[in-house]
């Protein structure tokens, strides 16, 4: 669990630099309880500092709340909040944060919601395991009424779980894959219901919001855009950390408090986010028109950093790797699409493809394009123009040079699963028959002489049929499919706690409204947290520490 | 202090990995193939003389009379894919995909014929269930049972193991060797389905003959293909060019980018090496000079300009 940073006054971490987990009652001290606020005025108040949701499209939180009370007529029919806590993405980590340390502030939020919608039932959803869904359970069961209407359930931890379609195909029981056709969660969500459908962030600024008014809320942040945003920040950086911060402060302070030191990029948005070069990096502001001037997006907060020591390309040839995987191998071009990027760019990087690999990389970047269900491939696609663009020295160097010389460090998280399996050659026994390449031409290709080429990413399961057919089917026997070695995910340098700059020194406990402005962050408190996160395994968490 | 959590997670959305349950359902091919003529000879031994009972009868006897004879062809088949799947001088990889799966489904087929032609007999009382098994303790026409029983247990051995074949990559000659047994239990049922039943009638006969002068010529075929290709480079797919060839190469080099230089047999004879003249005969080379009216100003040379 990464430690939380905060760059000016404390909103949803408030608290947090007093407990490593806020428990009912500390939290009802540090907020007191949200107001039950109708329908008509929760809609105007998000108007007013214009919330958008957190998981990454923005979209107005308004604009939700006002087509589920059209489709429920105004709170008549019964509908749904789904809290969204699925965050597929590998380098984000604030809503697992918020869940494991400030699971009331999302429930507050969802309740707010819930009772201005008149809605029968809240759905959290989680992906995986770990110690934010024992934290959301356990805060759950600490209130009687909460545990009649909180459904907590958990979905397969990929990439495009947490897209919205896909998490209302799993709560109504189907298999966690974008829908073919688009359906708005506000008309007809989980069981067929009207749902309010948003990231779990949202909903604890929703509670924040609900708390201190609009006004109070609108004391940070820029004009058009109020209030704080969670950033992940990771990557070659010292310190990475959950970050809170007002919007329109610089991402170059950002960076700094983090310990970021000389990148030779920043990625923002996440995998389906852009790259921008340092210097751009560093005079952005974060905000959602802050980043777009920079040619970047906010996307859910996640910020990467590439330091200079590590090869660009091949950094983000295990990502394109990665993306083209986590495909849910629905929609052809997508599936097909993302192999053949990733395979051109892993081409290009071990210095095997030339220029005629660099338009084959081009075109077939262009060819996915919103030709998906879901906007994995344009975001993938996305990501890889935008480090064609960001790192076009990196590529001639490669593409002439074979090689920049730098190793790859594998600073960018990728999840590490032990059951994954890979194909494998025995090169001994390969005589090229060539049939592994008809067979699963996403993971294998024939060279000039006719012998395999093999991805080396994880078989995705869409694939595990061909893949073992192919198997199967190799006249030789020297084809394999074989379980990874389980190796230590790759991580930047451990944070390095007692570097922050100025830390602020922290008075007594004060009254509610007073303890949400003016916090820092204290190393004690951060330890406390890290030493509780790590032992957390069967403790009761719904007890006062 | 309370212990665990009331609140239950419920694990939702659960992506199973294509081709689960596949062993199962292959393996249930000829579980299932058994049904028919099981239930036909039940209802056709409890005797009666309703229509069910004559239709089943007359499904039991041919299933008992043809099961034999229908699990030889297949296997025939299975035999000939297998054989046709392994050449790569005339077949594609694309074609030997094709074969490699018409042998699989033929074995399948052949499997669940012979379980049903074993069935039968022994339901018919013309063996016992031990001969199914054990080769060679039949109580008449001991020899030519026997070898029908060792080829069934050969087949049965190979086609698990096949089955299993993604086990063997480490021991790959074991599996080799298993699988090539079938050569061996092939012409053992064939002996078996000519001389352990009925007299066959001579297009029988015939045609046992020609499957196995096919098959034997597929595989000594199979074998001169092996040895010759054993040191040769590849035949499929044919080198792909990333550009097309220049058509100023020299003949050498296109033979060899084209592949045929590299193997030894068959090495174009290369012209013999001219004499190199002396040097007072070199003549300077002559000036690339592309000729046309249709050239940009940048391709014309002076002299064309004061031509005008």
């Amino acid at each position: 669990m990464l430690p939380v940073i905060r760059v000016g006054q404390a909103r949803v971490t408030a608290g947090l630099d007093h407990r490593p987990r806020l428990d009912m009652a500390s939290h009802r001290a540090v907020f007191g309880f949200p107001p039950a606020l109708p329908a008509a005025e929760l809609v105007a108040i998000c108007e007013q500092v214009d919330l958008r949701g957190r998981g990454g499209a923005a979209f107005p939180v308004a604009s939700k709340l006002r087509a589920v009370l059209t489709a429920t007529g105004q709170g008549k029919r019964r509908s749904v909040v789904v809290v969204n806590c699925a965050e597929g993405e590998p380098g984000s980590a604030k809503d697992k944060m918020l869940l494991a340390r400030a699971p009331h502030l999302v429930l507050d939020g969802a309740m707010v919601a819930a009772s201005a919608l008149h809605a029968s039932e809240i759905v959290v959803a989680v992906a995986g395991d770990g110690p934010h869904v024992r934290s959301v359970t356990d805060a759950v069961a600490a209130d009687g009424a909460l545990a009649r209407k909180v459904r907590v359930v958990s979905v397969p931890d990929r990439f495009v779980s947490g897209e919205s379609g896909a998490l209302i195909n799993a709560i109504n029981g189907k298999p966690a894959l974008p829908p073919g056709i688009k359906t708005r969660a506000s008309d007809r969500g989980a069981h067929g219901m009207p749902t309010l459908l948003s990231n779990a962030e949202t909903f604890a600024q929703l509670a924040v919001l609900a708390v201190l008014g609009p006004a109070g809320y609108a004391t940070v942040g820029t004009a058009h855009e109020p209030g704080t945003v969670m950033l992940t920040v990771g990557g070659s950086v010292s310190r990475p950390a959950v970050v809170e911060a007002p919007y329109g402060v610089p991402l170059g302070h950002v960076l700094d408090v983090c310990g970021a030191q000389l990148p030779s990029a920043v990625l923002v948005g996440g995998y389906h986010g852009m790259w921008l070069p340092a210097d751009v990096a560093y005079n952005a502001l974060v905000s959602r028109a802050g980043l777009a001037v920079a040619g970047g997006t906010l996307g859910a907060g996640v910020v990467l950093v590439l330091g200079q020591d590590t090869c660009p390309l091949g950094e983000v040839t295990r990502v394109a790797g990665y993306l083209a995987m986590q495909s849910s191998g629905q929609c052809g071009p997508c599936k097909l699409g993302l192999p053949a990027v990733s395979r051109s760019l892993e081409a290009i990087t071990v210095g095997a493809g030339g220029v005629d690999e660099l338009d084959a990389l081009r075109r077939a970047t262009a060819g996915v394009r919103g030709r998906g269900a879901c906007s994995h491939p344009d975001g993938a696609a996305n990501f890889v123009a935008s480090a064609l663009d960001v790192f076009a020295g990196d590529l001639t160097e490669h593409m002439f040079r074979g090689t920049c010389g730098r190793p790859i460090r594998g600073f960018l998280p990728l999840p590490a699963d032990s059951r994954d399996k890979r194909l494998r050659v025995d090169w001994t026994r390969c005589r090229g028959h060539g049939l592994c390449g008809r067979l699963v031409p996403e993971l294998i290709e024939l060279d000039e002489h006719g012998y395999p080429r093999v991805h080396q990413v994880p078989v995705p399961f869409w694939l595990s049929k061909d893949a073992t057919q192919a198997v199967d089917m190799c006249p030789a026997l020297a084809l394999s499919l074989t379980e990874d070695k389980v190796e230590p995910p790759a991580t930047a340098a451990v944070s390095t706690l007692g570097e922050l700059p100025s830390p602020m020194s922290l008075q007594g406990r004060q009254q509610p409204q007073a303890v949400l402005t003016g916090r820092a962050w204290r190393r004690a408190d951060l330890d406390a947290a890290e030493a509780w996160l790590a032992e957390l395994g069967g403790r009761d968490l719904s007890g006062p520490r | 202090m309370r212990s665990r959590s009331r609140v239950q997670v419920e694990q939702l959305g659960e992506i199973r990995p294509t081709g689960r349950g596949r062993a199962a359902m292959i393996l249930a091919v000829p579980v299932l193939s058994l049904l028919i003529p099981a239930l036909a000879t039940v209802i056709a031994s409890a005797g009666g003389h309703s229509q069910l009972t004559r239709i089943s009868a007359a499904i039991a006897r041919f299933l008992l009379y043809y099961s034999g004879v229908f699990a030889l062809l297949a296997l025939t088949a299975a035999v000939a894919a297998g054989l046709l799947a392994s050449d790569r001088t005339v077949m594609s990889p694309e074609h030997r995909i094709l074969a490699q799966a018409l042998h699989r489904t033929a074995s399948l087929i052949g499997i669940s014929a012979l379980a049903n032609h074993i069935m039968l007999e022994v339901l018919a009382h013309r063996a016992r269930i031990i001969d199914g098994f054990v080769p060679f303790m039949a109580a008449r026409n001991t020899f030519y049972m026997g070898l029908g029983t060792l080829a069934s247990d050969l087949f049965i051995v190979i086609i698990v193991t096949g089955l299993l074949r993604r086990r063997f990559t480490s021991r790959r000659l074991l599996w080799r060797a298993l699988h090539a047994t079938a050569y061996a239990a092939w012409p053992l049922a064939i002996l078996h389905g000519l001389l352990a039943g009925r007299s066959a009638k001579p297009y029988v006969d015939w045609s046992y003959g020609g499957c196995l002068a096919a098959v034997g010529l597929a595989l000594v075929l199979r074998y001169a293909m092996t040895m010759r290709g054993r040191n040769a480079a590849l035949e499929w797919p044919a080198p792909a060019m990333s550009s097309p060839m220049p058509a100023n190469m020299l003949d050498f080099e296109a033979a060899q980018l084209r592949g045929s230089g590299l193997r030894g047999s068959a090495r174009p004879s290369l012209p013999p090496l001219p004499a190199l003249p002396p040097a007072s005969v070199l003549s300077p080379l002559p000036e690339p000079r592309p000729s046309g009216e249709n050239l940009p100003p940048a391709w014309r040379t002076a002299d064309e300009y004061q031509d005008r």
